[in-house]
């Protein structure tokens, strides 16, 4: 047990190093959420390139990539005369914000007993990513992952870190997720709280932690919250980006993205809406480098996974690519089958509106969403950029479910695809309580006016 | 004209904050509803399931496979190569419950391949060829044959 808190600490340690790189203001709970996140996929990334020359999965290589990293960012604070920055500021919060927090602190702490009391056991949470990991534990070499479990091409954060996590006995390993579920709240409150009042945060982050869909999902073990973790954290520092226009934030993003792309083989799809954002952020203020700079994190991240599954491990071609080629081309030239359309419009129909027939519903979320866009369309320009990621990524997804109808997935789209939505979720929330906290603010400081008479 | 214009706008500016506390309340409501009760429903099964082995929890997903893996688990060591046949229907998740032990898919020419001793899975009509040595028999679908030829100099 102790090891296993020393484990996380190292984790912490590293991923805190590592965003107090990034010259920005974050909060406490940002850097705290950020810190596992990018600590865990930074350690199974060095795990991964140093198997690449020939090391063996082991402590010693887990110690050595944690050295190595530490190193490599001491070495560049040392350089800019930098200091590692983990103030708490702390104000004392009132009582509705206790409840709140206590309430998101008794989600977190349900989903994490449920991942000690279950072992892994739904049939693709074994077959890709547990049985990989536990490849990589029991075999001793990262290279053998693909001999394992289905889709070879799926990149290995996860499996990596099902393997370190393996080290302190079955129960232990599910933990990852629960905790990626903790980082995603911290970060989601703490981006709220810059941009708003803390009771709206804290009231957000209740909300985006009893999402049925994001609670099911951080006790099994699919990568997708890990995805929708960086995936949604990646856009919230874009946004802030856009804001403040520090370059820091930029490159933050960029890294999450990167890092999504190292999860989860959607990566790259969802990298498309903040890209062509940033494109035209960057046409219009004249800043020509930062789509170039955006890029750079991201390749960093993908392309050793792309080289070493396509030459190395011969993993053959992404099993969707084809269904995604042919719908492209479809899209292209207008030639579009109608009947799929109208099954996708009565999918979201069915999930957002009626709430859906499946297990796991979307929730009211969506319903929020559009409901708030509508009463504040006045208000829509303030917010543009945000608003266009958001809007790009529902193509997106249109795009991805017209593909699986075309490839006669239709079965998927309650159950394998559903699971592409998970970082609505949080991005659509943060939209709306950015949308309504306006307003709120107007309320307390006409409050407090009239108080004061 | 301008007095009324000025009284419209508050009028609309006070409807759309009415309309937004309903919406956001209701639907939060509504929203949270829905989750506290599949989180609760979900820490309620936690709780019961607190005294159960894994075991049987991996029996209650798996039912026969779990055993069957259990089965060869208990006979084999950890060492060991195992040949499955070449469409096994848990070919995918069988390497979780079984590893380190090395599994290979196929027929009478990857068996030859092997270096003994091989444990041979019987599973329906597999193996469709002669192999030799003892059998484990753990149901009437499946077992395990030791297959460890003379020549190796048993």
């Amino acid at each position: 047990m102790i090891v296993f808190i020393l484990l996380l600490c190292g984790i912490l340690f590293l991923g805190s190093s590592f965003t107090s790189l990034f010259k920005c203001k974050l909060s406490w709970w940002e850097r705290f959420g950020l810190a596992y996140g990018v600590g865990l996929g930074t350690l199974t990334f060095g795990v991964f390139l140093l198997s690449l020359v020939g090391a063996p999965f082991g402590k010693y290589t887990l110690v050595f990539a944690l050295a190595v990293w530490l190193a490599v960012i001491w070495y560049v604070k040392r350089k800019r005369r930098d200091e590692l920055n983990l103030r708490i500021h702390w104000d004392r919060p009132s009582l509705p914000e206790i409840t709140l927090a206590g309430g998101i602190l008794l989600v977190s702490l349900a989903s994490l007993v449920e991942s000690v009391v279950q072992p892994i056991w739904s049939l693709d949470a074994v077959a890709i990513w547990a049985v990989k990991g536990k490849a990589i534990f029991s075999l001793g070499t990262v290279r053998v992952a693909g001999n394992y479990g289905y889709h070879a091409f799926y990149p290995l954060n996860i499996p990596i870190a099902i393997a370190l996590f393996y080290h302190f006995g079955e129960p232990f390993v599910k933990s990852i997720f629960p905790f990626y579920f903790m980082a995603m709240l911290m970060v989601f409150y703490g981006s709220l709280r810059r941009h708003g009042c803390r009771n709206t945060a804290f009231a957000g982050t209740l909300i985006l932690a009893l999402t049925p869909l994001v609670y099911v999902h951080s006790t099994i073990a699919y990568a997708d919250l890990p995805m929708a973790f960086y995936y949604t954290s990646s856009v919230i520092y874009l946004y802030a980006f856009f804001k403040e226009n520090n370059r820091a934030f930029l490159m933050l993003s960029s890294v999450l993205v990167g890092m999504g792309c190292w999860t989860r083989p959607d990566g790259p799809i969802w990298l498309f809406p903040n890209l062509a954002v940033l494109t035209i952020y960057a046409l219009r203020r004249k800043q020509w480098l930062d789509p170039v700079l955006y890029v750079g994190p991201i390749l960093f991240f993908f392309v050793p996974w792309s080289v070493f599954t396509h030459y190395i491990i011969k993993a053959g071609t992404i099993f969707y690519l084809d269904a995604a080629l042919k719908s492209l081309k479809q899209l292209l030239t207008l030639n579009i089958e109608t009947a799929h359309l109208w099954k996708i419009l009565c999918h979201f129909y069915r999930e957002c509106v009626a709430l859906g027939s499946s297990g796991l519903r979307w929730g009211y979320v969506w319903l929020l969403f559009f409901s708030v866009l509508l009463l504040y369309c006045t208000r829509i320009r303030k917010y543009s950029y945000l608003l266009a990621v958001i809007g790009l990524d529902i193509l997106v997804l249109f795009f991805i479910y017209y593909s699986a109808l075309l490839d006669g997935r239709a079965v998927e789209l309650r159950g394998g695809f559903n699971r592409v939505v998970l970082h609505f979720f949080p991005l659509v929330l943060f939209q709306t309580i950015l949308l309504i906290s306006d307003d709120i603010r107007r309320w307390r400081s006409k409050a407090d006016t009239r108080r004061s008479y | 004209m301008q007095k009324n214009r000025c009284t419209l706008a508050l009028i609309a500016q006070r409807v759309r904050y009415i309309l937004m506390v309903i919406i956001f309340v209701g639907a939060s409501m509504l929203h949270l509803h829905l989750g506290v009760r599949i989180v609760l429903r979900r820490s309620i099964q936690n709780l019961m399931d607190l005294h159960i082995s894994y075991d049987e929890k991996m029996r209650r997903r798996y039912n026969w496979c779990y055993d069957f893996m259990s089965f060869i688990r208990k006979n084999t060591p950890d060492d060991a190569t195992i040949l499955f046949p070449h469409q096994f229907v848990w070919s995918y998740s069988n390497g979780y419950f079984l590893l380190p032990r090395r599994l290979h898919y196929g027929n009478r020419e990857i068996l030859r391949k092997l270096k003994p001793p091989v444990y041979v899975v019987i599973y329906k009509e597999f193996p469709t060829f002669q192999v030799e040595g003892p059998r484990m028999i753990h149901d009437s679908l499946s077992g395990l044959i030791h297959y460890q030829p003379k020549s190796t100099g048993e």
